[in-house]
Parts: C-alpha cells; structure tokens; sequence
C-alpha cells in the first residue's frame, strides 16, 4: 500500500525549546533541492515556528508552544488556487505539498491563497520571487531518511510521525491511543484533511483556590465540580494540598459554574463565561 | 559528493555534512542503530521499565553552528587597531572606539612577540597576563585551557583566578554545611534518576529551570526524563520570580517570590518542621553538628530574633503563609526530591546578596529530612542517568591539559614562578587602581581552608599586557562598564584578542587574531566531560558518546587553530619546542586517548576510533546503583565513583568535606576561621540585600530585575553570532530591523509606565542605561522584571564611552559590583534594582521603518 504519511504534535510534551525551528533552518538555508524546495532566505523567516500561549493570571499560569508548520491538506486539489500555473503546486500520492520552486516562480497567488486558508505557513521570497514552505523534508524521505528533521530533533518525542497506513508506525500508535482528541489548528470547514495535526492545543482553564472562613490554612480534599451552563457535561475534582483546583481543556465561550463544597461549610458556586482562562481566585467557604 | 564529520560541540555530539569544501548542514551524531551498545533499564515503581531513546538529544543553538560557523562576526584576518603604534603613540582612551586595519599573520605574530618581550624585560615577566573565556569550543586538546595555560604559563604571566560565576552561592556557602568543596560546592549527582522514578513522590524546583539551563553540556538529553516524571504523576512546585519553562512544561505549582526572600521561606518552611515536629530526628541527631543553634535562631529564641514563622516570609516574599505552611507540611509527608542548583540549577537565588545562606538552608533542608534517603535528594533533574565510570580526559582536569597531563613530558604549568594572582571579579579595579586585595582562590576546589586566604596584587609587579582568549565578559560579569574603563587605561600597553568571532570585548583589543572553531581543526572530546570538580559529568546523557573531531573544512578566512597561533608566537620567541614537545595536534589527540580507561582497557583502539569517528561507552549490564548520598544516609563508607572525594583521600571514607565530617548546622568552618562575620554567620541567618525589595534606593528604582542564565545561548555564545537566534522570538525581538534583546515585566507594572508589548525600553540605574524589547507577561510578579544574563553583544550608542547606553541588552552593565557579602567574593547580578521607562522612536535613529 502506498504511504499515507501523518503528522501529530503532541502539545503536553513541547516546551517551546525550538530545536524543531532550527533543524529546518539548517536543513533549507543555503541549500537548495531542485524539484521540492529552493533555499530559505537566511535571516527574517522560520518556516516552522512556535505560537506561544500564555493563559491564566496571578499564579494560576500556563504557557503552551504551538509548532506552526505547512499542515499540507490531503484534499487540497491545486485547480483550485486562483492563478497558480499548472503544476506549481502538487499534492503527493503520500500527503505531502509541494510547491514547486521552479514552476511557482512569480506567482504570489500561491503565497495569497495559503495565506487564507492557512495563516503563517507560507512564505513569500521577494529575492527570488518565489512562494515557498516546509515540505517535511520530502527530498529526504525520498532517499529513505526515516524522519523528518524536526521529528528527529524532538528532545521530549513530542512529534509523532509515521505512515497513516502502517498501523505499527509512531502516529497510528499514537492515535490509536488517543482516538478522539486529535485536533487540527487551521479550519477545516473546506474538507481539508491535514497530514500535520495537534494533541491538546492549548484551551481555557478555571482555576482557584478553595478556603474556609476560619482556618489560616490551605484546604486540601475541599470537592469541586464544575458544570456547563450550555449542556450537560460535568466534572469533578479536589484541591490540592494548596487548596488549588483547576478544570483545563474548556470549550471557549461557554458559562461554567463552579461549585466547592467541604463538610461542615455551606457550598459556593461562582458562574463565569470562559471567553479566557479565569483564576477565580479564592472561594471562602462560610461555616453551615 | 557530501562527505560526514563527526564533531563535539558543548550541547552534543554531531555529524557535520559537506559539499565542495562547505558545510551544508549539521545533525546530531549519526551512527547506525547497530552501533547503540545495549541501553540501560530503570523499572520505575510504576512498573514501567524506562530506557532512553536511541537518538542524541543537542542544545537547541547547536542545530544552527552552520549559521555560527559563517556567521559575519567571524573575525577572518589578523588586525591591528589603527590608532595603536607599538612603536609610538598607543592611544589606549580609543579603545572601543576605533577601527582596524588588516594585517599580514607574519606582522601580527611580530609585534605580538615583541610586545611580550619588551613588556617583559621592562617590568618583569608577571607584568604578562591574560585570561580565557568558556563555553565556545569543545576538545580536550585545542580548547581553552590546554595550550593557552601551557603557553602563558611558560612566560610566567599572571594568572586570573576565576570565580564561580554560575552557582557562588553553592561554592561560598553550602560547602560549609557539607563539604562536596572538591566539587565546589553542588552535590554528587550518581543516580537520581533511577532515585526519582522509583522512590520520589514530589519535586521542589527551587530557583532552577533545567529545560533552559539544561545541566550545563548535556544538550537535551534530560528533558525526556522530566517529561516520564510527569506523566508518571509526580508533583511539582516551582519557586522562582519567573514562571519559567521547566514550569510550564511540567504543568506544577508556581510561586513567584521577591528577589532576595528565598531564604526567608526556607526557614519558615524549617520552623514548621521544628514546631510541628515533622523533621528527622535521628538523623539530625547522629549525621549532624549544630542544630541546637539553628533551632533557635529559627525559632527566634535568643538575641531578640523574630520567629521565623510563614508569616514573617509572608512579609519578605510575597508568598502567603498558608501556602508556605501547607508546602512544608507536604514537603515532610512525602518523599521530596529538591530540585536547586547543582548542575542545572544555577538560577537567580544562588548570585545575589548574601546567597550564600540560601545554599545553606537548602543543604539543610534536605538534611531535617533525611537526604539520602530513598526519594529525598538535592537533584537538579539533569544528571545521573546510569552509566560506565571509565575515565576519559576533560578540558578542565589536569590530567586533561597539555600543561598539566602526565602525557606532557613537561608539565609547564606547574612550575610558574609567579607568586601574584589576579580575580576576575576584581581585575578592572586592580589595573585602574594599581593594586587589589581579595579573598579566596576562586575555585576553592582543594579545601574549605582557600576560601579563607588573602590575597595581595601587585607582588612581583603591576601587569602591563593583557591577552584575552575570548570576550564575554561585557555580558557575564557585573557592573561591566567598568571593564570599558580597565581596557581603555594606559597601563594597559598591549592587549591581544585571540577569539572565533567578534564578541564584547574584541574591540577593545590592539591586535585582533582569528581563531578558527573545532569544525575546522581535529580534536578529540567525550560529550559533557570536563572533569575535575564535575567529574563524570557524561551521567547527564543518556548514552556516553566520544567523538574524533574531525575537521570539516578548512579554516575559513586566515583563521588558524589556537594551538597554532601560539606556536607561531613561541617559534618567534625561540620557544617552539618547548612548547610543543615536538607534538602536533593530531599527536596530542593520540597522547590523551592513550591515556584514558578506554585506551588501556582496549575497548577500541586508537587506529578504529581515528577511522569510525566516535565511540559509544556501554553502560554496563551487571550496573550495582550508588545514589548520591545513600552511603552517608546509611553509615556506610562513600561508595560513589567520585575520584575527587576528599575525605576519602584522607582516609575517612565515611566523613563529608566539612570539618566535622557530618552536615553543619552550625558551620564549624566559619566558626573558625571568621566566627565574628555576620554576614556569613556560623548558622544561616536572613539578611535583606543591600539592593532588594525597600532596601534604601527602591524608593528610586523599584523593580528588582532578575538575569539568570540564558535557554536560547550558552552564556554569551551563539547569542549574536548565530544570526538564526534573532528569529526566534523568545530569545530577541526585531524592532525596526535591530535584534533587541527581551525583558519581561507584569502588566501591571507596564501599565503604570505606559509601556506596552513589543515597545523598546530603557532600563536604568545610576550605573547604566540599556535598551530592550518589552514582553509585558504575568510570568514575572509585580515588581519584577527578568531579562536573561550574557548577551554577546555590547553595542553602546556611543562606542567606547562608559556609561553610554547600550542597544544590544547588556544588563551586566546595571548590575553592581557589590559582593555577596564582605568575606564573600562572588558576583550579585539578581540583587540589581532599576527604573524603566518607554524609549521613544525618535531617538532610535538606528531604526529602520518597516
């Protein structure tokens, strides 16, 4: 079976440490490889670069790096990129984009169209007129290299890569073990079937800290629960030793209520819209 | 037709690729898969059996030494500063502000030779000194200390004692609770990993981010251990006025101090344990000295001392008490790993006022809970994977150096006559004030006795010619003006600059030399090993990787090798042979690989390692584990292989380096060597910094700033020669087209100056004046900022004049040159306080509109 290559980065593993960004600097700047990729300008650009997000206040802080790569769309069919000449863009039997750097010359169309449908993969080389990404190292792949090099330089294997179609191979492991929480970045409202996805992208939080109206000390095993105002999903949890809580992955825009009960202590509910992560702060529960 | 090299660099092992005579890339160690000598196993007690990927893991800026390697800051031709005249009018008030002119090598090595002697026979021969920089290269025979000890020690110049710029606290401080001074200071570190993931429940990261600092050279190979830490579920909690990166990858509990109060919340985390009775008696009982005193200076019960109680730290951090208590109580409830210093460590806390009794309270800690024990280590999470001990030369050994080794026929640097040193610390006041006085002999390795001693300069006479090896001084030391003011004095005659690139103090040099890196000359190296005080420093990886730097291309411009050059310079002095014994470097390579276990034990020859390029140590299978400090936790003799141990040597094998033998609460070496210095005193006190939160200038300058070392460069190195780095965004900002280095400061704050995200600011004090980028972020607390140490680059607007403000982030040039306290010669560069306001684009006529 022909190869059907994916990509899947898994967030809880990166920290931002840019070994990935540099290996592709390293492998494209200086170097050009006739057919797939003409060489990066040296300074100013990274075509693969981290997003980073930082979420929360006060002590309640998190901060994620999004790898941002060329996510080459499966389904993306090169009619349909206005004024791209035939051939300056071509979809591999295994998943990959390539934008030609020959064929591709002149026409910042390419570079127009990406930059719609996939914000800051793409990018526009005025000294050589030419619209230019990160092919995953396709030239290597086809001389039997294993890896891409930003997989490879991964300190923490926070990059899963492999063929889609092996169900040995790293990412069909991977997601086999977390089939319903691969995620894409870029929208895929258009039918866009991406080889480069996402484990865990950054997402709000609530967090704050439980407290009893007369104890000087942090309250751990207080119990919290935390619902959705607009279905039925719920959690619960306990603080910490600190008296800390927190609910992480929410869905932005929607109203949680959380509430935190201890026995002996009339329970307490706060309502917020997460339009961002929140610290609640403390939650002082009276005595009942 | 690409050709592969194998190299070394001070972040891992590489294969350098080339085509037609140019490096097209550069990759981790390629070898293949059959090469991997049997991994180690360590069965966690989750049941899960670990084992390290089969792959070498390199600092982040290693994947960009192509970019360095052909940076434009390479220095490609011999250069002479054009205003210099060695035989007429030497301006030295224009160093820093004039041009160079290019030179033949012929001419340089000329002058450079005549200079020496002439300086020589005016005012003596220790008039001669100079000093290296670190961290640029990697191999045991062309870097660093090898041949330029073993050149200047053969002219007898003045040697510079260096301080331990990177965890002073640890060095002046713990050492007097428990001993490790053959180590400087930080503890062994044999496995804890297998420690850690069989007995450790919690990790306290105290002032340590080791995803940035990343155990020194071991690249990143100890990211993934964290990262099975975490998923294994082991709690975390990070003390640092940074929310810092090892913070947001493990997803623990972060508190952010005020600079200068961490000891402050160690002791009230120790009163709890004293008043809650939750600390380990019969260890403090049996493995201790001192513990009455401490308790109560704890506990306040003499000299109308405070009660050092989470309240009392509430007040001095910022931190609430109840979070302090409820630290504490879990701290003792289960088994913690603290995680400060050591390898790894090297954060803000340890190179402030008085870190000296931070260090201390973090020996102690540990100790009232029974370090040693299964699961409570002093670790900083970046060494001690299992391993092979088999010896292999380090640069920083003397069995590692051309002047020092057994491989010498002459070991010259053991017989330098001169009696005068210098300290770094200390070097501009000495030349500009034409003597010194200072205390300690910098790396205070052979006993606690050196960090006593007193030193004078001059003794034989004042130095008149300076010869740096490197230049990053500007961006690691403190109060940095002050060397513009040192190089630009007449007593300075001569000053060489010998160096790969362009760095801070280049320009301030009468002649510039272009050394080439060790991708263009061959060496040999083992990954991470520098030995000595951090002997068997490979437990920091996770294979043990020995590389035959090869040369890659040739030297680019008319760079030589430093070994070379100084050849050159001793050939014109007379002195070639004895110098060189007659060796290449090539004949040096074999000399110190003979002499290794590795050698003698034939496990491969030299003949198999010069044609494969690399060797991979294999970790033994039958592997007996010796955790760091089990053998004192238990009574037993030391079993670690520490070749340094002292009290081994001394033939107390079952004793800690301090004079007692056991952990000091109350040091029995500053009891008797200064039992009146209240600024070390015999127990640990807390005392507020000179420069800190309400100190008396706070009210003029109120953020305190803290710079640790850096995640994005090694100290100043790849910071502005790999011009990659500009690009990434954490690490420098571009603002109209200049790379400016970043600071962080809360929102808060920021909004009370009118600065805004990306705006470039000024940070002043009455010391200096530098230009940043700011990332306004509540990574830092309220009255904080934090801008990284060691930029490489010092470029003052006006060049040359101290005092001048700076664009390239030099922060070292607002840092004070106070001590850590008056017996205490190490640098403070996180007890810095200054103002910051929003530096207009008119003035920025540098700029460019984009």
């Amino acid at each position: 079976m022909a190869k059907k290559y994916g990509l899947v980065i898994d967030i809880t593993r990166c920290d931002g440490c840019g070994s990935c960004m540099l290996s592709v600097k390293d492998e494209y700047v200086f170097n050009n490889y006739p057919g797939y990729a003409a060489e990066q300008p040296c300074d100013g650009v990274n075509w693969l670069w981290l997003k980073e997000v930082e979420q929360g206040h006060g002590t309640k802080l998190k901060m994620d790096y999004i790898p941002i790569l060329f996510p080459h769309n499966r389904n993306l069919n090169p009619a349909d990129i206005p004024g791209a000449p035939e051939g300056a863009v071509r979809v591999r039997e295994d998943g990959l984009v390539i934008i030609d750097p020959e064929k591709a010359k002149g026409c910042k169309a390419i570079y127009d169209y990406f930059e719609k449908v996939a914000p800051g993969t793409v990018f526009w080389n005025e000294e050589l007129q030419l619209p230019q990404t990160y092919i995953l190292d396709a030239h290597r792949l086809d001389q039997g290299d294993k890896l891409p090099r930003c997989v490879e330089d991964c300190p923490t294997q926070a990059m899963h890569w492999g063929d889609l179609n092996d169900p040995e191979s790293e990412v069909s492991k991977f997601i086999a073990e977390h089939p319903d929480e691969i995620e894409d970045y870029f929208s895929t409202e258009n039918g866009e079937d991406y080889v480069v996805r996402y484990y865990k992208l950054p997402k709000p939080f609530i967090a704050g800290e439980v407290m009893l109206c007369d104890s000087p000390d942090c309250v751990k095993g207080a119990k919290v629960t935390i619902q959705c105002e607009q279905c039925n999903w719920k959690q619960e949890t306990e603080t910490d030793f600190f008296g800390d809580f927190e609910f992480k992955y929410l869905k932005q825009g929607r109203t949680f209520t959380v509430t935190a009960e201890y026995p002996g202590y009339k329970a307490k509910s706060v309502t917020v819209m997460v339009d961002e992560a929140k610290n609640l702060g403390e939650i002082v529960l009276e005595k009942a | 037709m690409e050709q592969m090299f194998p190299n070394m660099t001070g972040g891992g092992p590489v294969s350098v690729y080339v085509e037609d005579g140019r490096i097209t890339r550069i990759r981790p160690l390629q070898i293949p898969e059959s090469d991997f000598p049997k991994p180690w196993v360590i069965e966690g007690n989750d049941g899960k059996k670990y084992s390290p990927p089969k792959a070498f893991r390199l600092s982040p800026p290693v994947h960009g030494e192509k970019n360095r390697v052909y940076s434009k800051d390479r220095i490609l031709y011999p250069l002479k500063r054009v205003d210099w005249d060695p035989n007429g009018e030497r301006h030295p008030e224009m160093r820093g502000k004039s041009g160079y002119e290019r030179i033949s090598w012929d001419e340089a090595i000329d002058i450079i030779a005549s200079e020496i002697q002439r300086v020589q026979s005016t005012y003596g021969e220790a008039s001669l000194s100079g000093m290296t920089s670190s961290h640029h290269n990697w191999g045991v025979v062309g870097y660093k200390m090898g041949p330029f000890h073993r050149f200047m020690h053969m002219l007898h110049f003045t040697p510079v004692y260096d301080n331990p710029d990177s965890w002073e606290g640890w060095h002046w401080g713990a050492t007097h609770t428990y001993g490790f001074q053959w180590r400087l200071g930080m503890p062994e570190q044999f496995d804890l990993l297998e420690d850690a993931l069989q007995n450790t429940d919690m990790i306290v990261f105290w002032s340590n981010d080791p995803d940035s600092t990343r155990g020194t050279y071991s690249g990143q190979e100890s990211h993934i251990w964290r990262v099975w830490l975490k998923e294994k579920g082991v709690k975390c909690v990070f003390i640092d006025p940074l929310f810092n990166y090892t913070a947001a990858v493990m997803d623990g509990t972060w508190f952010g101090p005020r600079p200068g109060s961490d000891t402050a919340i160690a002791m009230a985390i120790a009163y709890v344990w004293i008043t809650e009775d939750t600390y380990d008696h019969e260890y403090v009982e049996t493995r201790s000295v001192g513990f009455d005193e401490f308790r109560e200076y704890i506990l306040g019960e003499s000299e109308e001392m405070l009660p050092k109680t989470p309240e009392w730290a509430e007040a001095q951090s910022g931190i609430p008490a109840r979070k302090i208590r409820a630290l504490a109580r879990e701290w003792a409830s289960k088994r913690t790993c603290l995680s400060s210093g050591c390898r790894g460590g090297q954060g803000s806390a340890c190179r402030a006022a008085y870190a000296t009794e931070w260090a201390r309270m973090m020996v102690l800690l540990q100790a009232m809970q029974g370090l040693g024990k299964p699961g409570v280590s002093i670790w900083g999470t970046t060494m001690g994977a299992p391993a092979s001990y088999k010896w292999f030369p380090g640069y920083a050994e003397p069995a590692g150096q051309m002047g020092r080794s057994d491989v010498a026929k002459d070991k010259i640097c053991l017989h330098n006559p001169t009696q005068q040193r210098l300290f770094r610390l200390t070097l501009p006041d000495a030349i500009l004030n034409g003597t010194d006085c200072f205390r300690g002999e910098g790396f205070c390795g052979a006993s606690l006795d050196q960090q006593f001693t007193i030193n004078h300069y001059p003794i034989e006479c004042k130095v008149h010619m300076w010869y740096r090896y490197g230049g990053s001084f500007m961006g690691t030391l403190s109060d940095t003006n002050k060397w513009v003011k040192m190089y630009q004095s007449p007593e300075l005659e001569c000053v060489v600059n010998q160096d790969c690139w362009f760095s801070s103090e280049t320009n301030m040099a009468d002649i510039i030399l272009p050394a080439c890196t060790n991708f263009e000359r061959n060496d040999i190296g083992e990954w991470a090993t520098c030995g000595g005080y951090t002997t068997m420093a490979h437990i920091g990886n996770n294979w043990r990787v020995i590389v035959r730097e090869k040369k890659a291309i040739e030297p680019c411009g008319e760079s030589k090798s430093d070994y070379e050059i100084l050849r050159l310079i001793a050939a014109k002095l007379g002195r070639e042979l004895e110098f060189t014994e007659g060796n290449t470097e090539d004949d040096w390579a074999r000399l110190f690989f003979e002499s290794s276990d590795i050698a003698k034990d034939g496990d491969i020859t030299w003949e198999e390692f010069n044609r494969k390029g690399y060797y991979i140590v294999p970790c033994p299978e039958d592997r007996h584990p010796t955790p760091s400090m089990r053998w004192f936790y238990e009574k037993r003799d030391a079993d670690t292989p520490d070749p340094g141990n002292l009290p081994r040597k001394w033939g107390h094998p079952e004793r800690l380096g301090t004079y007692s033998g056991l952990i000091e609460f109350a040091a029995q070496s500053l009891k008797e060597n200064l039992p009146h210095d209240m600024e070390r005193p015999v127990v640990p006190h807390f005392i507020p910094s000179w420069e800190g939160y309400k100190s008396e200038i706070w009210h003029k300058y109120p953020l305190q700033i803290i710079s640790p070392h850096p995640r994005w460069s090694f100290h100043t190195h790849y910071d502005k020669h790999e011009s990659w780095l500009n690009d990434v965004q954490q690490h420098r900002i571009r603002i109209g087209g200049y790379p400016y280095w970043i600071v962080r400061i809360n929102p808060v704050d920021a909004e009370a100056r009118g600065i805004k995200d990306g705006d470039v600011v000024e940070l002043y004090n009455d010391r200096g004046s530098v230009l940043c980028a700011a990332s306004v972020t509540e990574r830092v607390p309220l009255g904080v900022v934090h801008s990284y140490g060691c930029t490489a680059w010092y470029d003052p607007i006006e060049p040359g004049t101290p005092g001048s403000t700076d664009r390239g982030g030099c922060v070292n040039l607002l840092t004070a040159s106070t001590m850590l306290s008056k017996n205490v010669p190490g640098m403070t560069p996180n007890s810095c306080l200054i103002e910051m306001r929003v530096y207009p684009r008119e003035k920025r006529t540098w700029e460019v509109d984009e």
